[in-house]
């Protein structure tokens, strides 16, 4: 196990370097212009060229492209993601500073999906066609439909303005997270109890559930021991999968509940061409990608003994 | 039992929770002189938020004449090239460091490092305790008023509040101004907190904190406005942040008050004048008579805005003041001067063609222009019922294609102060070395160079009027309607003024009431 993991790390750094890479060179040819988009930004007005020309030269900007990667890998060999063209502090800061808030809302989210997505997925299979599965396979439906910044706004509208429950925006309380986290969890708890409940389904028609039911054994034992653990490999990888795009960040959740992560950050940053930032985020959410690969593999492991013992062999 | 008790504890736990956030969550403080802000831009990011602490050399007055504020006077020299300036006395910094002669020579060296003027500079000369002489190696009419813009004012950070402390190249460790308010709190991506500055040299305002709240959607934004969890919105951003959609909603409602203020900002069409047809000044000049202005804005903004007649505004000191009679609608003359140019629609398929090519221009958008679509929509409605195709394109790399000339039409919006308003500077958009594509000539470069390298002002006045009179016959752009700016604000809020420029605003008298 040790070594498949320390050989997993081993291609990670493959993998982020390969992406970093890659987008490196897509946004060195997509069109626009770094300084260009950061002067006017800052002054909302034209630049004169005279200052965009001092700003390209300040910054290297006017060397070719190869010279640029190898600077930048340079720098990345010592660890340092560079600095950020727009706000002049350290990428590696930047994302500090904002890592932590898009990690809580991740989390919270992910919770909230897991525990109403996997009970109403089990119900929702084992009362196949009752009115309770239809009821939740619309819920389901509807929260998979729905787009993120019109729910987040219908919230903060119905429990912000009008009954005055929770702040309208902002971070830092229990509070504060319970609307971002609603708006946020709403689609990936659709998507897991429709997931769910077709892996159920599929799992319920085994030869082993009729066997298990055949010697007597208790429905809730059928379900919830026999049948539930079989049902878990492909919601565990969808699991991984969700959790490691929730850390890329999630702009338009950020931007609704002004919440300081990193999604709205980045955007900003492709906008302003911005290329430490993109280029250092990039890579450190390559890094996330991969991680909850390896979490979601080693998980697979203890889910099914085949796989384990297959390795062990 | 057992389990009743742990539901109990859980209950008083989970309340306890969501009072404690409730409590936190709240922002207005007991002292009731406190006004929450909601900003689309993070703290650190917005010049406004600059504008509040740290204080420039001089400000500008709305019509862009220099208002001395850290220098009291200033003297430039026959030949323009020697800037004497003498200094207010007994300013210090938020952290107590005086500002004096050394002070104010470490800012122009700060912004010196990346201000196009830093060039020019030969020395910087400390006279005495409070006057300090920078020497140009040429007269650059521009230097107080680019030191006057939100974008320069953090050069104005005490010189001990960088890394390493003194150096003009060092880092901004803290944001330590002389201005009105002192920063006591920042946290990136959420806010700021500022306090007054008790010992602020000028007039003190009334407010006693103000905490400016990142708020970066427009829609959520309002919905806190009306929430009550924040005061006031709008004001620290250079345009209109608010959708001119929810303006007219905002007006009707009793509980809110909306202010709407001009800073000259017109959006405009540029044409590009090195191809055709808009080389051609009679169809320049017909575009201008096509598009019905009073139409375009009252259906699409209702009575926001009002149209625009003029390349710029005549209220700036270079302004076109000159110029009694703006660009009308008038689609008889339009026809007219079409046909004279050559276009008529001599195969009968509803377009205007001229040697076998109908008439079909494009029209370049940068994304992010704000109202561009719609305005874009109405422009093309109103040029089809001509005969004229326009083709729409929005795209992302509009400042490539515009250095490269590859657009007929680029909508875009005249510039206003603290630059020189109406891009008649050197350098800007009407000047040779401005944008390659649009109105130049020689006699123009001549008159713009002659306007802002001279002293005198009777003398730059006559050449600003000759220069709007080249201008104005050549139609260089389509002005269309007035960009303005507009806060939003809740009752509590008296006492609000728009400040002299869209980046600043004037928060002296603001009050805030029960």
């Amino acid at each position: 196990m040790v070594k498949f993991i320390a050989g997993r790390l081993a291609l990670a750094v493959l993998i982020m370097l390969g992406s970093a890479i890659l987008s490196f060179s897509i946004l060195t040819l997509a069109p626009g212009n770094a300084a260009e988009a950061i002067l006017s930004a800052e002054r909302a007005d034209d630049p004169q060229l005279a200052e965009v020309e001092s700003f390209m030269e300040r910054h290297g900007l006017n060397n070719s492209r190869l010279i640029r990667l190898s600077q930048w890998l340079h720098m990345l060999s010592k660890g340092n993601f560079g600095i950020s063209l727009r706000t002049g502090e350290p990428v590696a800061e930047e994302f500090r500073a904002r890592f932590p808030a898009t990690f809580e809302l991740a989390a919270s989210s992910m919770a909230l999906a897991i525990i109403i997505a996997l009970p109403f997925g089990v119900i929702s299979a084992v009362k196949q066609n009752s009115i309770l599965d239809n009821v939740i396979r619309f819920v389901a439906l509807w929260g998979v439909s729905m787009p993120n910044f019109w729910l987040g706004l219908l919230l903060i509208l119905c429990f912000g303005v009008i009954l005055g429950w929770f702040p309208t925006y902002g971070s830092g309380s229990i509070v504060h997270l319970i609307l971002p986290t609603i708006t946020l969890g709403t689609s990936m708890t659709a998507i897991l109890m429709r997931l769910q409940r077709a892996s159920m389904l599929e799992v319920l028609n085994e030869n082993y559930i009729r066997t298990a039911r055949a010697k007597g054994l208790h429905e809730v034992l059928v379900i919830g021991k026999h049948a539930f653990k079989n049902t878990l490999i492909p919601v565990v990888t969808i699991i991984g999968m969700q959790f490691a795009h929730l850390l890329s960040g999630v702009v338009i959740v950020e931007q609704v509940f002004a919440w300081p992560g990193i999604g709205h950050f980045l955007v900003d940053s492709i906008n302003a061409r911005d290329y430490p930032v993109i280029q250092g985020f990039v890579l450190i959410i390559a890094f996330f990608f991969v991680l909850s690969n390896l979490i979601v593999d080693i998980l697979y492991a203890f889910l099914d003994p085949r796989i384990r013992y297959g390795r062990t062999q | 039992m057992i389990l009743t008790r742990k539901f109990a504890v859980l209950f008083v736990i989970i309340c306890m929770a969501f009072t404690s956030g409730i409590v936190a969550a709240n922002p207005l403080d007991k002292d009731r002189q406190v006004m929450v802000m909601g900003a689309q831009k993070d703290f650190r990011a917005a010049a406004e938020g600059k504008l509040l602490v740290f204080d420039t050399f001089v400000s500008l007055d709305e019509s862009g004449n220099m208002v001395p504020k850290l220098a009291s006077s200033w003297k430039i020299s026959p030949d323009g090239k020697e800037w004497t300036l003498f200094l207010r006395r007994g300013v210090k910094y938020h952290d107590g460091t005086p500002f004096n002669a050394r002070a104010a020579k470490f800012t122009i060296e700060r912004a010196m490092t990346s201000a196009v003027w830093g060039k020019y500079v030969d020395a910087i000369k400390i006279v005495d305790s409070h006057t300090l002489k920078v020497v140009f190696n040429t007269f650059y009419y521009p230097f107080l008023r680019d030191m006057s813009s939100g974008w320069r004012a953090a050069n104005f950070v005490s010189p001990s509040a960088v890394d390493p402390a003194w150096d003009p190249k060092g880092k901004i460790v803290r944001y330590i101004g002389t201005g009105p308010f002192k920063v006591v709190d920042y946290k990136r991506d959420r806010g700021a907190t500022l306090v007054r500055n008790n010992d602020y040299w000028g007039k003190k305002p009334k407010l006693t904190k103000i905490l400016w709240k990142y708020t970066p959607d427009p829609y959520a934004q309002i919905l806190a406005l009306k929430a009550g969890e924040l005061d006031i919105i709008g004001a620290p951003e250079h345009h209109s942040s608010i959708p001119f959609i929810k303006l007219a909603e905002l007006e009707a409602d009793p509980d809110f008050v909306v202010s709407t203020h001009s800073y000259g900002r017109f959006q405009v069409l540029e044409f590009n004048c090195r191809r055709p047809p808009f080389d051609d000044v009679r169809v320049r000049k017909a575009f201008n008579c096509i598009i019905d202005r009073q139409k375009m804005v009252r259906s699409l903004f209702g009575n926001i805005t009002e149209p625009s007649y003029l390349i710029t505004d005549p209220k700036f000191i270079w302004g076109p003041s000159n110029i009694t009679t703006g660009y009308k609608y008038d689609p008889v003359q339009a026809r007219n001067l079409l046909t004279k140019a050559g276009w008529v629609d001599s195969d009968g398929n509803g377009i205007l063609d001229k040697d076998g090519k109908d008439f079909e221009v494009d029209l370049l958008v940068p994304t992010g222009e704000a109202n561009a679509d719609m305005v874009a929509l109405v422009v093309q409605s109103q040029l089809k019922s001509m005969g004229i195709r326009l083709n729409i394109r929005t795209l992302i790399n509009a400042w490539d294609k515009r250095k490269t000339g590859e657009y007929d039409l680029f909508l875009h919006h005249s510039g206003c102060l603290p630059s020189i308003p109406g891009g008649i500077g050197i350098g800007g958009k009407y000047h040779s070395k401005g944008w390659p594509y649009a109105f130049h000539s020689d006699k123009l470069d001549t008159l713009i160079e002659s306007a802002f390298t001279s002293l005198d002002k009777v003398q730059m006045r006559a050449r600003c009027d000759e220069i709007w009179t080249l201008l104005h016959n050549a139609n260089p752009c389509i002005p269309l309607y007035d960009i303005i700016k507009a806060v939003v604000m809740n009752k509590r809020v008296q006492g609000f003024k728009h400040g002299p420029t869209m980046f600043d605003m004037d928060l002296t008298e603001v009050v805030m009431t029960r």
